[in-house]
């Protein structure tokens, strides 16, 4: 259980953007999951009476070019837009983990490989490769998952791998290696709960910069195909309509804002809360 | 041969000696990696699904078409060979200068690249100024009021500018300064930067490229502020810069002379790092601007299948991202020349 002594740690503003940063993220997994039960019109539905509508109370965001209600779509497209960025951040922490942890614990001919494969992956500009993997191989859920948790590996791989250096020569590890554990048992048991906090940190970080890489992707029309509406795709649509109703664009370009503020505050709050001095300055970004 | 001048620990202390080294083993280094990067795209353009021969013929009803002519024109574009050998005929003309015919446009896309090269340059360069310069100022400011209502504000924007996706930004320009106010065009195609002369295209940039460029700055200088005013304000914490205001040199030479050199370094890896989210902003800036520059040029190239101009645009970027990252090497070195050594 968490003791009086941590939550004492933080500051009233870190106190606050926790707050503030588990709210929005609670909301946005509640809509990402039962969203589709929550929509007031179906996302298809085009109102020919009723294009390019401002906000009214009718439709509480307006309606896009073909008379679709923004707010369904926005609340629809959610899963979509948490689904990769959630699902690719999750992946790029499992495997950055794994090799990160091996790698320091290891070392060695491994650990060399390892690190400068890492170096070439982390010489490439990634958004700009995301966007040229995805042209050649097309858009989809799947392929935005891959291409960016591959992108976001390596970079994790590196936190792990420096945090877990100093924790594989002490003392408690080697006993456990002379008691004979298993390697798995050594690693995964004894070491990493240890970074547990380091890899929290940075996968929140991660998931911040994953949201927009999909936005982004989406926008210049490498996202999930129609019909999944998707707030990159949805931002992109509107553009076409911007001049006569700024609407469609602005209510899914906020929505990702808030996202992405609610996980970095998130992200800065549980720094704070479990690293003992939180010196993080969200300078890493994507690049 | 000189011999080298070694100290007590065995270190060469020849400072060129060490620096050279230094710089050989970093220009290896980028060329390797521009190699592996080539490798790689050539790699992945093997899986591309969708024919570039089908997309050429596009319009064209498939029975129309001899399967000897699509044969030829394959042959032709040299995609019958194996892969090592297409990797072959693509570098050896690349040492030439000579990136290949486009596909779609009958011509070398060499120039094309290039000149688009150089309109994304226009955005890019003063995008890159801005950061450096707003991002380092804008955070020593904020450190030097650590705790203060302004610094509390620019904390706040920059984390709002973090959240903000590049589309956002410029949509809303776009929405101020085209739709409301007229001041810009509302697609940067349709005006030739090309025919303008030196003071026109100077004028332009004021009146109307600030804003796309200022939208691809947005970011990267929230970025850079962020880290600055973290690494001053731990810099400042320490006893060598109370030492030396206690000695009672003025402030303003400590925090220039002593605090800001050292709280640049993590800056700069910052800032090379987001040279690369430049490149990335610029591709979609340019596509909400409607600007013709290398990103545009390269989506176009996506969606038609036009493979040497893909291959092209990537390169050219990617060695704008090694150049970026050995720039920083080197800056990095000078600031802190322990690393050399390391």
């Amino acid at each position: 259980m968490m003791g009086s002594a941590k939550w004492s740690r933080l500051t009233s503003r870190q106190a606050f953007g926790l707050a503030f940063g588990s709210i929005i993220i609670t909301g946005l997994i509640f809509l990402a999951i039962f969203g589709r039960w929550l929509i007031p019109y179906d996302v298809e539905a085009m109102h020919f009476d009723h294009l390019k509508e401002f906000p009214s109370s009718e439709f509480l965001l307006g309606t896009d070019r073909f008379g679709r209600d923004v707010l369904s779509r926005l609340i629809l497209g959610t899963s979509t837009t948490m689904l990769i960025a959630g699902a690719s951040t999750a992946l790029a922490t499992i495997f950055g983990t794994i090799i990160g942890l091996s790698s320091a614990f290891y070392g060695g001919i491994f650990d060399k490989i390892a690190m400068r494969v890492i170096d070439v992956i982390i010489a490439f500009p990634t958004l700009v490769f995301a966007m040229f993997v995805i042209g050649v191989l097309g858009s989809g859920i799947f392929n935005g998952i891959i291409v960016i948790s591959l992108l976001f590996t390596p970079s994790i791989a590196r936190v792990v791998r420096s945090a877990a250096i100093s924790i594989v020569v002490l003392d408690y590890v080697n006993v456990a290696r002379m008691r004979g554990e298993r390697t798995l048992y050594i690693l995964f048991y004894e070491v990493a709960p240890n970074l547990y906090p380091t890899i929290l940190v940075e996968a929140s970080i991660r998931f911040g910069m994953a949201i927009l890489v999909t936005a982004g992707l989406s926008y210049i029309g490498l996202g999930p195909p129609p019909p999944a509406p998707d707030w990159g795709t949805m931002a992109s649509e509107g553009r076409s309509i911007m001049f006569s109703n700024p609407w469609p664009v602005f209510a899914p370009s906020i929505a990702i804002v808030l996202a992405v503020i609610g996980v970095n505050l998130l992200g800065d709050g549980i720094g704070a809360l479990l690293v003992a001095k939180p010196s993080r300055a969200s300078g890493s970004n994507v690049k | 041969m000189r011999t080298k001048r070694l100290d007590a620990n065995g270190l060469s202390v020849g400072v060129v000696t060490g620096f050279t080294l230094f710089l050989l083993k970093r220009v290896v280094g980028s060329i390797l990696v521009l190699v592996a990067i080539s490798m790689i795209l050539m790699g992945i353009i093997q899986f591309m699904p969708g024919d570039a021969v089908d997309m050429l013929l596009r319009g064209i009803s498939p029975d129309a078409v001899n399967p000897e002519v699509r044969e030829a024109l394959r042959r032709d574009l040299g995609l019958d060979l194996p892969v090592w050998h297409q990797y072959w005929n693509w570098i050896s003309g690349l040492a030439q200068g000579d990136f290949g015919q486009s596909y779609t446009l009958k011509v070398p896309v060499g120039p094309i690249i290039f000149s688009r090269l150089a309109s994304s340059l226009i955005l890019a360069v003063p995008a890159i100024i801005f950061m450096i310069v707003l991002g380092i100022g804008l955070g020593v400011l904020a450190a030097l009021s650590a705790n203060s209502p302004l610094d509390g504000a620019i904390q706040l924007i920059s984390l709002v500018a973090i959240a903000m996706p590049a589309f956002l930004v410029g949509s809303l320009f776009l929405y101020v300064f085209a739709v409301k106010l007229h001041w810009i065009p509302a697609a940067f195609n349709a005006v030739d930067i090309s025919l303008f002369n030196t003071w026109e295209t100077i004028t332009f940039f004021f009146t109307a490229l600030i804003f796309p460029c200022l939208t691809i700055a947005a970011e990267t200088v929230a970025h850079v502020l962020r880290q600055t005013r973290a690494s001053m304000v731990e810099e400042m914490k320490l006893n060598y810069v109370r030492a030396a205001l206690l000695r009672g040199l003025p402030q303003g030479y400590v925090i220039f002379n002593h605090v800001l050199r050292n709280a640049l370094l993590p800056a700069i890896t910052v800032i090379a790092i987001n040279v690369g989210y430049v490149l990335g902003g610029v591709i979609v800036v340019e596509f909400v601007f409607s600007y013709p520059g290398i990103g545009n040029l390269m989506l176009t190239a996506i969606l038609t299948r036009d493979i040497p101009t893909m291959l092209g645009t990537m390169l050219v970027i990617s060695a704008g991202y090694v150049l970026a990252n050995f720039v920083a090497d080197i800056l990095y070195s000078i600031l802190n020349p322990r690393i050399r050594l390391s």
